[in-house]
């Protein structure tokens, strides 16, 4: 197991004071382990409720095992972790289902998404995942961004969006590779028109 | 992509590349129709060899690609925003995204992108402008004016537009072919008229016109007592084409 020995914040065990706080553990798919604290914890309702029913304390985080989160790798929890650190404290926004608010990106948020778009993918997929609202409104604004000013055709490849043909064609692909008969009944149908029928009745 | 995400990404794309998201695909189309979405400003200008859609600051440009001369139309645009009074300071327009449709019939082109949302009741607009090639000779305007107001008819008499102000430049030729239904809140001239009550452009005008002095722009405020609400038309009638404004305001102090 390769631990990243603080790879979110520094812990300079000196410099902390007398009231201790909390850092949970936790350990991505691929084995990285991250310690984050609990107040960057709270931006993420997931991961604060599942906090909140463990229970642990300052010794059961050093010697129980680091929470498994398996479904995100450790190149996208760093960065959510990183994300969740340094807007820690911060107030969480509540959509109350009017018309869209209008999203700012911070400068920091900006940097931090600087990455390629598969990376971006895999973030808003985390911060969706482990629910972090903030986070989800400025990765989705992100790409929102990358429509400005651009044809259907260049957003198609932007998004790797596929036409309507192609989905159409992609979902006939995968019926029939689930159901053979639904081909057979097709051909069937289709020599039955060619030789003068309208249908099966 | 969980579709929750999808339309929380739909939901923050500008209003202007909306139109492109929209034709993407069935599923992105049905998620950016669903959104309730306000524009502050949008205006449809139809000329004779390229139409803009603008949209908040965006525009869309529709142009032939074989006439080079809208091509030069539509690029040397400018405004005059920072001018103080006296000495105007023309400058390149900048629209912050600026994007060109190349169709052969760019007039087509741009009336179906504006129809796209104009009839979505998700889409509310604070300024509303339609301009039937107020710019352009006579000679055009006889030609093609009531051919555009063919096409956009049906839009217009049809759908309930949710907008605060509009304006409407189009030459006085074209008035009675053109029925425009108004949102119920903004029905100034009579308030004896039944709400949602479809009015002529036709019936507007010589309302406007019958106040008018012959010399000068013209401007009528309406108070209507029963919504507080009071309006404004401003009709310029100096020269052709003729502006029609509506403005609509809420005063603090009722």
């Amino acid at each position: 197991m390769s631990v990243e020995n603080a790879p979110v914040v520094d812990v300079d065990e000196a410099a902390i004071p007398v009231e201790k706080k909390m850092y949970y553990r936790f350990e991505s798919n691929d084995k990285k382990e991250f310690r984050v604290s609990e107040l960057a914890i709270q931006q993420s309702e997931t991961l604060n409720r599942l906090v909140e029913a463990m229970g642990y304390t300052s010794e059961d985080v050093e010697n129980k095992p680091a929470i498994a989160i398996e479904n995100i790798d450790g190149k996208t929890l760093k960065l959510v972790f990183q994300w969740c650190e340094h807007h820690k404290g911060e107030a969480i926004p509540v959509d109350d289902g009017s018309v869209p608010k209008i999203v700012e990106i911070p400068e920091f948020d900006a940097k931090l998404m600087d990455i390629d778009n598969g990376l971006l993918f895999k973030l808003i997929w985390a911060a969706d995942y482990l629910n972090i609202v903030q986070l989800l409104n400025v990765s989705c604004k992100k790409v929102a961004n990358m429509a400005q000013g651009k044809t259907p055709a260049q957003l198609r490849r932007v998004y790797l969006l596929p036409s309507d043909e192609e989905d159409e064609a992609a979902k006939r692909a995968a019926q029939e590779a689930q159901d053979p008969r639904a081909r057979e009944v097709e051909e069937e149908f289709e020599e039955r028109k060619r030789q003068g029928g309208n249908s099966f009745f | 992509m969980p579709i929750e995400v999808v339309d929380i990404i739909v939901g923050k794309v500008d209003a202007a590349s909306k139109l492109s998201v929209r034709k993407t695909s069935k599923i992105l189309r049905s998620i950016a129709d669903s959104q309730k979405t306000k524009c502050h400003s949008v205006s449809l200008s139809l000329y004779r060899s390229f139409s803009k859609l603008c949209i908040e600051n965006s525009s869309i440009t529709y142009r032939s690609e074989k006439d080079a001369s809208s091509k030069l139309l539509a690029v040397n645009e400018y405004d005059s925003s920072d001018s103080d009074g006296d000495s105007p300071k023309w400058k390149p327009h900048k629209w912050a995204k600026m994007k060109t449709v190349v169709d052969e019939n760019h007039l087509k082109a741009a009336i179906n992108d504006f129809s796209s949302f104009l009839i979505n009741p998700n889409w509310k607009f604070e300024e509303f402008t339609i301009d039937f090639g107020s710019g352009q000779g006579s000679q055009w305007r006889e030609v093609k004016e009531a051919k555009l107001i063919k096409a956009l008819d049906p839009l217009l008499s049809k759908f309930q537009i949710h907008v605060e102000n509009l304006t409407i430049l189009l030459s006085t030729t074209t008035f009675e072919k053109c029925t425009l239904k108004f949102h119920k809140d903004l029905e100034p001239w009579d308030e004896h008229q039944d709400r949602n009550e479809i009015f002529h452009i036709d019936d507007i005008v010589k309302r406007v016109f019958r106040f008018a002095p012959e010399d000068d722009s013209y401007t009528k405020q309406y108070y209507d007592e029963a919504s507080c609400k009071s309006y404004t038309i401003t009709a310029p009638l100096y020269r052709d084409p003729v502006e029609l404004k509506i403005e609509h305001e809420v005063y603090d102090w009722l």
